[in-house]
């Protein structure tokens, strides 16, 4: 690949991952799936951007695959923004994430311009060589994956617990890219991971308890209760 | 290694998937309905059977796996050993739950709707269960983890309280994020294998061993870490167990010993075709899965003894046991895998039964706070027997199921000179004997709550369909316990297929 397609596709890694605090930040939860929709845009032009590239057209078909899974599944009855219309967002909002993802982020590339060097060009695989030249865009979808565990380590709200469900699938797919761009059978790997399923299950789950108990925020659901012993 | 083919893998899945749309579809009585159910899951129980005679697993010989469709399925005696363990839990959890699940009808706990839809459930999740052990295809194998994850999850939900809701989502939501490493780790394998392997299209679990050696040693450890983060999450390994004693104590009964016999497994079995293949080389691997093992074991027990929800103390001894197995397969020798699925399979017997009785005193009194609880023995004689057996068998006590599954651990231990590690498996044995026979105490011989001694004395403890399946398991629980070699031929061959995989 060039330095500029490299170049492209930094930009467009940090943008996703910028969308996807910006998702998780978000006051309003139908704001909240805008934001994903916007990140999921920078990675269909990721992955387009690697199809033009290494000429792999299954390339294509991923991205294909990517405008369904989120400009369509999200608006569907049961979807992300179907469910963020039926419940909102308490006025609770932590900022935990996006500091512990700001420090581990500055730790790691700390630690690999300690050890090694970053670089936008790495000769043959990124795998090769990590003690010596580590691949920029690789260290940045590594850190959109750490940012969805972050997300769910660290938020309550069982919505956004679905966003980082899907920002951590999000980082693993864009690994996969970066790792290995020409290879074929990325397609299938990419409906076999999507967690779609999963997604939706949960984002039932929220909309079953805010019906229930007006809140879909964990911490509260289980504090109602103390409240109530107490009383 | 021999591959044959096998026509009977692929009609596995088929029988219950069968069994569920005529249990969700199909206009039938309570009566059809127990039927289907039986039918999806006895011959399948049986084929699973056949499948194990075909692998040798009775009467020796080199290692043989089965394969189907290209490939696409396989089943070595570890694959068939967990489809038995499979379709007898779930055939057990099936009849125990036809009184139990009409009784939380009568008492309006649930509805005749989410009773239709429990067996259905149970039915899929066999179905999704056969496939997680027989795909061959690691990404594929994720896919049905994950719904084999949500029929789980929906289970749990069945009482629809905030709670179960709450653990239902806690459940689905900690096991893919923790599945979502193993894909993590797939990738880093994945990338590096098609970066000198060009044609490679797909991960064989069976061609894991090569693909291990080939990996360098920093590379190796990342994927370690992913599939350990992984399979401990899915296992109920402290410290990723949070999951799990929710799960145990919001779910019904039945379902409490399908999780902790059953469910929890598949993380072991997972750990046996990844982890342990890195054993052999990088010892730092054996290290990190003893320590895992031990604070499980440790943390697991401790907790449990402060429990005063019969469920949860139940499920956080799961935690603590479930350390003994994956501490055995961790160790990738021959002792410590055959000493990891001897627990295994103890454990799955001596856990449901213990979830059983449980289930048998919230039928009968209604309530599972041990303080409220005590002198129940008199009113429920067979629960407080099979109670006693399994919790001693979990204690590990000579004669007993598990004193030969922990003794072997112990043992493994030792020949790989961890001593630390063999001494704190023995301690916490001793307390975990301790923690149970105390909770039995309280339970069935302390002081006589009000609750209970309003409790009739004429009325029958339990119907029959909950106390077969509790003294079948617990004259297993006694029977291989007193004959512990009754089940080496089986156990030796899956050790050896596991070994098996590993590159020269």
């Amino acid at each position: 690949m060039n330095i500029e397609a490299l170049s492209l596709v930094l930009i467009l890694t940090l943008s996703a991952t910028f969308f996807a605090i910006l998702a998780v930040e978000a006051r309003s939860l139908v704001q909240s799936t805008y934001w994903y929709v916007a990140h999921s845009c920078c990675l269909i032009l990721t992955y387009v951007t690697y199809g033009v590239t290494t000429g792999n057209s299954y390339l294509y078909i991923w991205a294909g695959l990517c405008v369904v899974n989120t400009w369509i599944l999200p608006f569907l009855q049961g979807g992300l923004r179907y469910t963020a219309k039926r419940i909102h967002q308490e006025e609770r909002l932590t900022h935990a994430a996006s500091l512990i993802f700001a420090i581990v982020a500055i730790v790691s590339v700390g630690v690999i311009l300690w050890r090694s060097s970053l670089s936008l060009a790495v000769a043959g695989s990124p795998l090769d060589n990590l003690d010596r030249t580590v691949s920029i865009n690789l260290v940045c979808s590594l850190l959109l994956f750490v940012y969805g565990t972050i997300v769910l380590l660290t938020h309550r709200h069982l919505f956004k617990l679905a966003l980082g469900l899907l920002i951590m699938t999000s980082g693993a797919h864009l690994t996969l890219v970066q790792m290995a761009p020409s290879f074929f059978s990325m397609v299938e790997i990419e409906i076999l991971t999507k967690v779609m399923g999963t997604v939706f299950a949960m984002l039932y789950a929220a909309r079953l308890l805010f019906e229930r108990f007006q809140t879909a925020d964990a911490a509260r659901l289980v504090e109602s209760d103390r409240v109530s012993v107490v009383l | 290694m021999t591959y044959e083919t096998s026509l009977l893998l692929p009609l596995f899945p088929f029988i219950p998937l069968l069994a569920a749309l005529f249990v969700a579809f199909a206009e039938s009585g309570e009566l059809g309905r127990r039927i289907a159910f039986l039918l999806g899951t006895v011959p399948p129980l049986g084929l699973a059977g056949v499948i194990l005679w075909r692998l040798g697993a009775f009467h020796g010989g080199p290692p043989v796996v089965l394969v189907a469709w290209g490939g696409f399925l396989y089943a070595d005696v570890l694959s068939a050993l967990v489809l038995c363990g499979t379709f007898f839990l779930v055939t057990v959890v099936g009849i125990y739950s036809f009184p139990y699940m009409e009784h939380d009808i009568e008492q309006g706990t649930v509805t005749e709707g989410i009773v239709r839809w429990y067996y259905f459930l149970l039915l899929v999740f066999c179905v999704f269960m056969t496939w997680t052990v027989t795909i061959s295809h690691l990404f594929f194998m994720f896919l049905v983890v994950e719904v084999a994850t949500i029929a789980v999850s929906l289970l749990v939900a069945t009482y629809r309280t905030k709670y179960a809701l709450i653990a239902s989502f806690k459940y689905n939501l900690l096991v893919v994020m923790a599945m979502l490493f193993a894909v993590m780790g797939a990738v880093f394998i994945f990338a590096k294998m098609t970066a000198t392997n060009p044609g490679l299209t797909r991960i064989h679990l069976l061609e894991m061993g090569r693909l291990v050696a080939l990996l360098p040693a920093p590379l190796a450890l990342i994927v370690v870490a992913c599939f350990v983060g992984a399979f401990g999450t899915k296992g109920g390994l402290a410290p990723f167990h949070s999951w799990l004693p929710d799960a145990h104590a919001e779910a019904p009964a039945p379902i409490s010993a399908l999780l902790s016999g059953l469910v929890i497994t598949i993380g072991p079995f997972g750990f046996a075709r990844t982890v342990a293949l890195f054993s052999p080389r990088y010892e730092s691997v054996v290290t990190l899965v003893s320590a895992l093992a031990c604070l499980s074991i440790v943390v697991g027990i401790l907790l449990a003894i402060v429990q005063d929800d019969l469920k949860r103390l139940l499920a956080y001894s799961s935690v603590s046991q479930i350390g003994y197995v994956f501490g055995g397969i961790g160790l990738g020798t021959y002792l410590g895998m055959y000493g990891g699925l001897f627990h295994a399979v103890t454990h799955l017997l001596a856990k449901s039964l213990l979830f059983f009785c449980s289930g048998a005193i919230i039928y009968r009194v209604g309530i599972r706070k041990i303080s409220d609880l005590g002198g129940l023995s008199r009113k429920m004689p067979l629960t407080a027997f099979c109670f006693f057996v399994a919790s001693l068998s979990i204690g590990g006590l000579p004669l007993l199921a598990g004193f030969m599954s922990k003794y072997t651990i112990v043992l493994a231990m030792a020949r790989a000179r961890l001593w630390w590690a063999m001494v704190l498996m023995a301690a916490a044995g001793l307390l975990t004997l301790a923690a149970l026979v105390w909770a039995a105490y309280r339970v069935f011989w302390g002081e006589e709550s009000a609750r209970v001694a309003a409790l009739s004395h004429t009325r029958r403890e339990m119907p029959l369909a909950m106390s077969i399946p509790m003294i079948a398991i617990a004259a297993s629980v006694v029977l291989l316990g007193v004959f512990p070699q009754s089940i080496f031929p089986v156990l030796d061959s899956g050790v050896r297929s596991l070994l098996a995989l590993r590159a020269p």
